[in-house]
């Protein structure tokens, strides 16, 4: 059994995911009362009798001691006494049966084609770069998000920034919006309503005791550094190392990154929901007003 | 697996089930040579009344059955038809429910740093997190001195931050819980009662650094997490060092794991397989009989 704590804060994914198993139960549970009920009367009422089966007179007028039909006047030992229209006993159910593959079969189709055009793309890319004769001496970036294919990265990027004296100052950009926010040595935090660009690039060097109003820190570093969080962000195929040529005192690196293509999270919990309650709509349709309308009719008759 | 293991004994028992009933009917049909009860295949031909001497059923309620007479090969028909429909059912709700389970993932980081001291080549700053999909938040963080060396007397010293950024850690038999937010002075403060000179030039920037990799480890995993990640594990592992880095070995390594619920995959087949049962039920043999007992009820009502 899960551990209550490992559920931590439930976000809005989880709850909508939670809410999709909750529905889909409720409905399969209601779907199969509904059915069962209707099922038991519905079909018996719709069914007919045991007849002759030549004339199809109600096999209970047959006198006790007498093989002879009332109504062909033929001795029903040739013809066999049967159940009448035996088809219309298990209709409902087949009703009940096609309904449930054709709309499984819909949803499918549909479900398929919605999961190809909304498929986005999941990027975990992790890259390290090291330099020697700076203030600092390495740079981590993490950066986690998912993208449409030719889509806004949807996440977020954080760069530390580690220097010489084993401090780290954090640059952490959210993506569509490109906003960010500054951790400092003492892990305090310092948003920003801007855009980062080489102005936000120059405030994390500065927050690393840089000095940014030296020309070569202000032309060199913080442009080098934001162009290589913009490629990151856009998904640029340029290798968020290089150029190397332009980087002298790079030092080297690495990294990798994983992924791959999925739903978007909020589409199959969606689905589920609305194809749930679209099942027990029509089934609801189905199975009530024939059946209740044949029943009434029979019983009329009786 | 235990799925694919019930699928393959619904497909088993569906092929026995119809065999049987192919069999049944067949079977009956050779041996119809006139007309017989419609409950136990006793000829009729002869009798004087309409109660079957062999089970004592009323004929007008049992049925009498000839060659004529409409067989369950229809039957067999509808089980395969049916069994085939709700294959397709059960394949598409399934996979509709599996894929909005929420998935449990765990994921672990560590990150050893060293030399630290002479009594302690290596500290390990550690942070693992559990979670079914949740909301992201810092998780605690373990920061463990590793004593080494065949001569090293020091013992084992842990200092735990605490994700409300509060920390704790053992010293000299005593437990130290403060209310003070972690940083590079507490790492100092806990170095110091592990024994360790922190007056050492280097000192403070070690416990800068294990400072600020303990921040680092306590806000990981988020792409782990995700609910999107699927389920499967991997691993990644890193290492290096600078000579004239605070620490010369570092080495990182990666772990997670993405387990969906077992209870489910489990249920879920029972689940169908009771389904499809109940539909054999209802095709085979429910409505036939309570149509037989309707009929005598009502040949006993009209006798009365």
């Amino acid at each position: 059994l899960p551990n209550v704590e490992d559920f931590g804060t439930i976000g809005p994914v989880v709850t909508l995911n939670l809410t999709a198993c909750l529905v889909f139960l409720t409905v399969a549970i209601s779907g199969a009362m509904i059915v069962w009920r209707k099922l038991r009367d519905a079909g018996e009422a719709a069914a007919g009798e045991l007849v002759c089966v030549r004339c199809r007179t109600p096999a209970r007028l047959l006198s006790p001691d007498s093989f002879v039909c009332p109504g062909c006047h033929q001795d029903v030992r040739q013809l066999g006494i049967a159940l009448d229209r035996p088809k219309r006993l298990t209709r409902p159910f087949w009703h009940v049966l096609i309904f449930s593959a054709a709309l499984c079969a819909v949803a499918m189709v549909t479900t398929g084609e919605l999961s190809s055009r909304l498929r986005v793309r999941y990027v975990s890319i992790q890259s390290n770069m090291q330099f020697a004769g700076e203030a600092y001496q390495n740079v981590d970036f993490v950066l986690t998000g998912w993208r449409h294919s030719d889509g806004p990265l949807h996440g977020e990027l954080y760069a530390d920034m580690f220097l010489k004296n084993g401090q780290a100052v954090t640059l952490v950009i959210d993506s569509p919006s490109r906003r960010y926010r500054l951790i400092d040595i003492k892990g305090h935090e310092w948003p920003s309503q801007e855009s980062i660009g080489q102005e936000g690039a120059l405030r994390w060097l500065s927050m690393a005791g840089l000095d940014t109003a030296n020309p070569e820190v202000r032309q060199q570093e913080a442009s080098w550094m934001s162009a290589r969080i913009e490629d990151l962000l856009s998904g640029n195929d340029r290798s968020p190392f290089g150029p190397w040529d332009r980087r002298p005192r790079y030092m080297g690196g690495g990294g990798g990154s994983s992924g791959g293509s999925g739903d978007p999270e909020m589409l199959m919990p969606s689905l589920v929901i609305g194809w749930s309650l679209i099942w027990l709509a029509g089934l609801t349709l189905i199975v009530r007003p024939r059946a209740t309308a044949r029943s009434a009719q029979k019983e009329a008759t009786a | 697996m235990i799925g694919s293991l019930l699928l393959v004994l619904l497909v088993l028992a569906t092929i026995t089930v119809t065999g049987l009933l192919v069999a049944k009917q067949a079977s009956r049909r050779r041996k119809l040579t006139g007309p017989v009860c419609g409950h136990c295949d006793y000829r009729v031909t002869g009798l004087t009344t309409l109660t079957c001497p062999e089970c004592g059923g009323d004929l007008r309620a049992v049925g009498i059955v000839t060659s004529s007479t409409p067989t369950g090969q229809s039957v067999v028909a509808g089980v395969m038809i049916f069994t085939v429909l709700l294959g397709f059912i059960a394949t598409v709700a399934t996979s509709g429910v599996i894929s909005v389970l929420p998935v449990r993932h765990s994921y672990k980081r560590q990150v050893r740093l060293g030399p630290v001291s002479s009594g302690y080549p290596n500290v390990l700053v550690q942070a693992s997190r559990t979670s079914w999909g949740g909301s992201f938040v810092p998780a605690a963080v373990t920061i463990e001195l590793e004593p080494g060396g065949a001569k090293s007397t020091a013992s084992p010293a842990q200092m735990i931050v605490h994700a409300d950024g509060k920390y704790e850690f053992t010293s000299a038999g005593s437990r130290v819980v403060s209310n003070d937010e972690f940083g590079e002075s507490a790492v100092l403060e806990w170095l110091k009662a592990a024994g360790i000179d922190t007056t050492a030039a280097d000192m403070q920037r070690k416990a800068a650094r294990i400072a600020a990799e303990a921040r680092i480890a306590a806000r990981s995993g988020r792409a782990a997490m995700s609910q999107s990640s699927g389920s499967g594990s991997s691993m990644s592992s890193s290492s290096g060092g600078d000579p004239a880095d605070v620490f010369q070995n570092i080495s990182t390594s990666q772990s997670n794991e993405s387990h969906p619920p077992v209870a489910p995959s489990i249920a879920i087949p029972f689940f169908w397989l009771a389904v499809w049962i109940w539909g054999l039920w209802y095709l085979v043999i429910r409505g036939t009989r309570r149509r037989r007992v309707a009929t005598m009820v009502a040949i006993q009502a009209a006798a009365t």
